[in-house]
């Protein structure tokens, strides 16, 4: 979809800028999900299988920009005047006709700056975007189970669990965990508009 | 890629076998998909949602047969007027050192072929194969809620139900909820 507005976000002091990655962004989401699993459990796939080429990122970049079904948003603050890439939000549906209306997020904040309504301000403007989106009804995500700070955040914001996806994870011999799905319906039911 | 093992099953007669498809079978799948898609089905993708040419479905074989998890099977029945295409199961794995155990499948047989225990005959072959995959521990899969014949035989196959989205699929301009399940095939591992 094309690009959305911006959002000014004051994280306890600390000014937030979120808005759809631009082509400069490529070098900083590489740093970005570099830090993130590094420093982070709670990924689905690990640093060596990111995308790690500036061309991979600006092809990201691109695709959410012109796709119908998704988006991107980044957070970004100012240190010592240069633009510093702190957080990822991305979202896309299936693709398919009969589950177009409903898509799934992944988010990433990185942990210094963890704490202060960032992630929770990144989510919000996916779900304005959701609710402005012509088809866009539910908003979904996957979480790990022993997350629970991240929980009761979506719980929060007006996420509910509708299961738990057994063993989904594997990040170590023996070490599984489950996948908690949750959902917020951003609109009501298109037969009910 | 682990080799899938060919099987054969009588039905009304009719001899039909189960084998991991080969781009030689485009033809023959897609006149399946023309006859599939034009009963009321449970299926996620619409029939004007695949590619038209046989070249893409080729690719769409050769593609999963590339995969390090992947698996294209075809049930072709051994009719008195030839060989012809009646189902098709597959599934696309995550190929990610956190994911990759876990896989989840679609299945679909048309409708003359429904009821004869064909299903079970798919998934019991499916099942095995993946529990002698390298790579996989457990098999999943989303299901339109009101398809309740479906829900049943995975039930039977030993298939738990692991959650239900709701109004996650629109099919005809009414809502369905999601069945989510799933069935380990071997024990967790290490540790």
């Amino acid at each position: 979809m094309a690009l959305f507005r911006n959002h000014e976000h004051d994280a306890r002091g600390l000014h937030v800028l979120i808005r759809c990655p631009v082509d400069r962004d490529a070098a900083g989401m590489i740093a970005h999900a570099k830090r993130s699993t590094e420093e982070g459990e709670h990924y689905l796939i690990e640093w060596d299988e990111h995308v790690q080429t500036i061309e991979g990122q600006l092809e990201r970049i691109r695709r959410y920009r012109e796709g119908e079904y998704q988006v991107a948003f980044v957070a970004i603050i100012e240190v010592d005047g240069e633009e510093q890439l702190i957080g990822e939000i991305s979202f896309r549906t299936l693709g398919r006709r009969r589950a177009n209306h409903r898509g799934m997020f992944g988010i990433s904040v990185a942990a210094a700056y963890q704490g202060r309504g960032i992630g929770r301000a990144m989510i919000q403007h996916l779900l304005d975007w959701a609710c402005k989106h012509p088809t866009i009804e539910i908003v979904a995500l996957g979480c790990y189970a022993e997350n629970t700070r991240a929980q009761k955040l979506y719980r929060e914001i007006g996420f509910v669990e509708e299961g738990r996806a057994v063993d989904m994870f594997k990040t170590g011999p023996g070490e599984y965990h489950d996948d908690v799905i949750m959902t917020l319906r951003v609109k009501p039911r298109e037969v009910d508009r | 890629m682990q080799p899938f093992a060919e099987r054969s099953v009588e039905v009304n007669s009719t001899r039909v076998t189960v084998r991991e498809a080969t781009e030689a079978d485009a033809e023959a799948m897609i006149a399946h998909r023309d006859i599939a898609w034009s009963e009321p089905h449970y299926f996620l993708w619409e029939s004007d949602e695949f590619p038209e040419e046989p070249a893409g479905t080729r690719a769409w074989i050769s593609g999963l047969r590339s995969l390090r998890i992947g698996l294209c099977l075809v049930l072709v029945a051994h009719e008195p007027t030839g060989d012809r295409v009646v189902g098709i199961s597959d599934f696309r794995g995550v190929d990610r050192r956190r994911m990759r155990h876990r896989v989840e499948f679609g299945i679909g047989i048309q409708s003359a072929y429904r009821g004869l225990g064909l299903g079970t005959f798919v998934l019991e072959a499916m099942l095995s194969w993946a529990a002698s995959h390298p790579d996989i521990e457990v098999v999943s899969l989303g299901c339109f809620d009101e398809n309740v014949r479906a829900i049943e035989l995975y039930e039977r196959l030993g298939f738990e139900h692991e959650g239900r989205r709701t109004d996650a699929f629109v099919r005809d301009g009414r809502y369905h909820d999601e069945v989510l399940m799933f069935r380990r095939v071997k024990p967790k591992r290490g540790g």
